[in-house]
């Protein structure tokens, strides 16, 4: 056993800038313990999971009981650690002290975690409180530097979901006349010896008719509006500048329809996939959702401009084995007389061209 | 802007109801006496203890407890795919077992382990004494009213919360035991949702 401090020498660290101090560890009882500093991410909520990204170690060997030692330590975080705030799950990246001694797992029990937890946060917040360290971190921020996203589509849009109702449809309409056809030839028909024995079959032959009549008028009118309409094709970035948090999404569409009312959606979600034994439970909870009409920028060519939301992490795409978040841009065209097409895409969002410059944008501020 | 909830507005360090590293759950088990008392017994020669319930009432947590106790590793055998193979050790713990084949079920009982612990949503018994082993069985019926406010105040403390620094109230306590009975997992989804909305 062990009891262990953190002592920093800075309020603030920038992305990707060492992170320098003291670890004071005061021994309990006379024993080998293994001393290091992590920075971890720490996932918890309905997910829990633990990221190293940086390891430094500072001290293996026997400590005696009462006694105290300081190591000093500089370790480096990487420049992307993901953050995130959510119903479902939180990911907080932290500085560790880990102070292992015999008979403690290597990350389980028995382990002595002190921890200093890193907050992203934004100048202007920094500024506002303008203490010596975020002066410092201040400094280092270029004036209207933009944190880009890139989202990348995932698979295309295409026609086929409405091309398989349609096939589905035809299958149940060709049952329900076959079923007739039997009833008859079986039965006897209609006025047969014992008409209330082919009342059933009939009924049943019937009913899948209808159900078939009935999803292919259905899905026929949703493949004839995704024929006019076409398949669109989501150009490949999007962007966020700082300050305006407006994400410019740009989608190219080759339509035949002359007249086309269109919106576009924007979610992201976080997802916690759980093993409950005898099933999977699947949680699903909107971190932000926004919507703007889509008008026309040129031949058959479609924008819109989603707002983001004001929090300034906005999570990027994470995944890990039970918890996820997802990025999903959602298209929708109506056109007159024709039923509305929806369409949804999962896209691949990460942060680009972040480099020691532009990071600079987010400080991490340890709280 | 999400409203902060109100684990953070206690200025809990994570909601106490969240998901645990089996070495938390181990320790803020509340472990039913009929498990505990069957321990000692479990000392004989080829023995078997098998932990019987279904979805949610608390094998898993059982069996962290157990691992915990008798020092023993714990195997989880997989929704899909082969189940792992069995660690080179006196003791094993085995969670999932209605998962596995009956041919691995066989491997399993015919095993050189000395004493298996198992948690299944059915009983296997009849096949695991076939192979000669000496089954023990203790169906697991969940925690009782002051077993599950003992239970969500360790969850609490384990949070962080200073005594008395965050309360669950009794009469949603009682609600969720008289609704989900013997379902702790259902009760903790619950308490996990109620702690995520705003004070």
């Amino acid at each position: 056993m062990a009891s262990a401090s953190i002592e920093l020498d800075q309020d603030g660290v920038i992305r990707g800038e060492p992170l320098s101090g003291r670890l004071h560890v005061r021994a309990e009882r006379s024993e080998s313990h293994t001393v290091s500093v992590e920075v971890q991410s720490l996932i918890h909520g309905k997910a829990r999971s633990l990221f190293v990204y940086a390891e430094e170690a500072l001290y293996q060997g026997p400590l005696s009981a009462g006694e105290t030692r300081t190591f000093p330590f500089s370790i480096r975080p990487p420049l992307q650690i993901p953050s995130h705030r959510g119903r479902l799950f939180t990911i907080e990246p932290r500085l560790a002290a880990v102070v292992r001694t015999p008979g403690s797992e290597p990350r389980g029990a028995g382990v002595q975690v002190v921890q200093q937890w890193l907050r992203a946060t934004t100048p202007a917040e920094l500024h506002a409180r303008a203490s010596p360290a975020a002066a410092v971190a201040l400094r280092r921020v270029e004036p209207g530097g933009a944190r880009r996203v890139t989202l990348k589509p995932g698979p295309p849009l295409d026609a086929s979901e409405a091309r398989t109702g349609v096939v589905v449809a035809l299958v149940v309409l060709a049952l329900g006349v076959v079923a007739g056809g039997l009833t008859v030839a079986v039965g006897g028909g209609w006025l047969g010896p014992n008409p209330w024995i082919a009342l059933v079959p009939a009924m049943f032959a019937a009913v899948l008719g209808l159900a078939g009549l009935w999803a292919l008028q259905l899905n026929a009118r949703r493949w004839a509006a995704s024929a006019k309409i076409g398949v669109p094709r989501v150009a490949t970035e999007c962007r966020t500048h700082a300050g305006a948090e407006v994400l410019d999404v740009r989608v190219a569409l080759a339509s035949r329809a002359a007249q086309l009312r269109g919106m576009a959606h924007l979610r992201v979600i976080e997802r916690v996939t759980r093993d409950a034994g005898s099933t999977t439970l699947v949680d699903e909870s909107v971190v932000f959702a926004s919507s703007a009409p889509l008008h026309p920028l040129g031949p058959g060519e479609y924008g819109a401009a989603l707002s983001m939301p004001p929090d300034p992490e906005v999570s990027l795409s994470f995944d890990m084995k039970k918890a996820e978040i997802e990025w999903q841009l959602g298209l929708g065209f109506a056109l007159p007389v024709w039923p509305d097409w929806e369409r949804t895409l999962v896209l691949d969002a990460a942060r680009v061209g972040v480099t020691r410059e532009t990071a600079t944008v987010k400080v991490w501020e340890l709280a | 802007m999400r409203p902060i909830p109100r684990w953070q507005t206690a200025s809990l360090a994570h909601n106490p109801f969240g998901e645990l590293f089996a070495f938390d759950r181990a320790a803020l088990a509340v472990p039913c006496a009929e498990v505990a008392a069957l321990l000692p017994r479990l000392d004989g020669e080829r023995s078997v203890l098998e932990l019987v319930g279904p979805p949610g009432v608390g094998k898993s947590t059982h069996l962290a407890w157990l691992a915990g106790r008798l020092a023993a590793p714990l195997v989880r055998i997989p929704a899909r795919g082969a189940s792992p193979a069995l660690p080179d050790s006196q003791t094993v713990l085995i969670d999932e077992l209605q998962r596995a084949s009956w041919a691995e079920r066989q491997a399993i009982a015919r095993s050189c382990v000395r004493t298996l612990v198992v948690a299944a949503h059915c009983s296997h018994a009849v096949q695991l004494a076939s192979a000669g082993r000496r089954v023990l069985r203790a169906t697991i019926r969940g925690l009782t009213q002051d077993g599950l406010r003992s239970y969500v105040a360790r969850r609490v403390a384990w949070a962080g919360a200073a005594p008395g620094g965050f309360d669950v109230p009794s009469a949603l306590l009682d609600g969720l035991h008289t609704r989900h009975r013997s379902d702790v997992r259902a009760i903790e989804q619950a308490l996990y949702d109620w702690c995520e909305e705003s004070a």
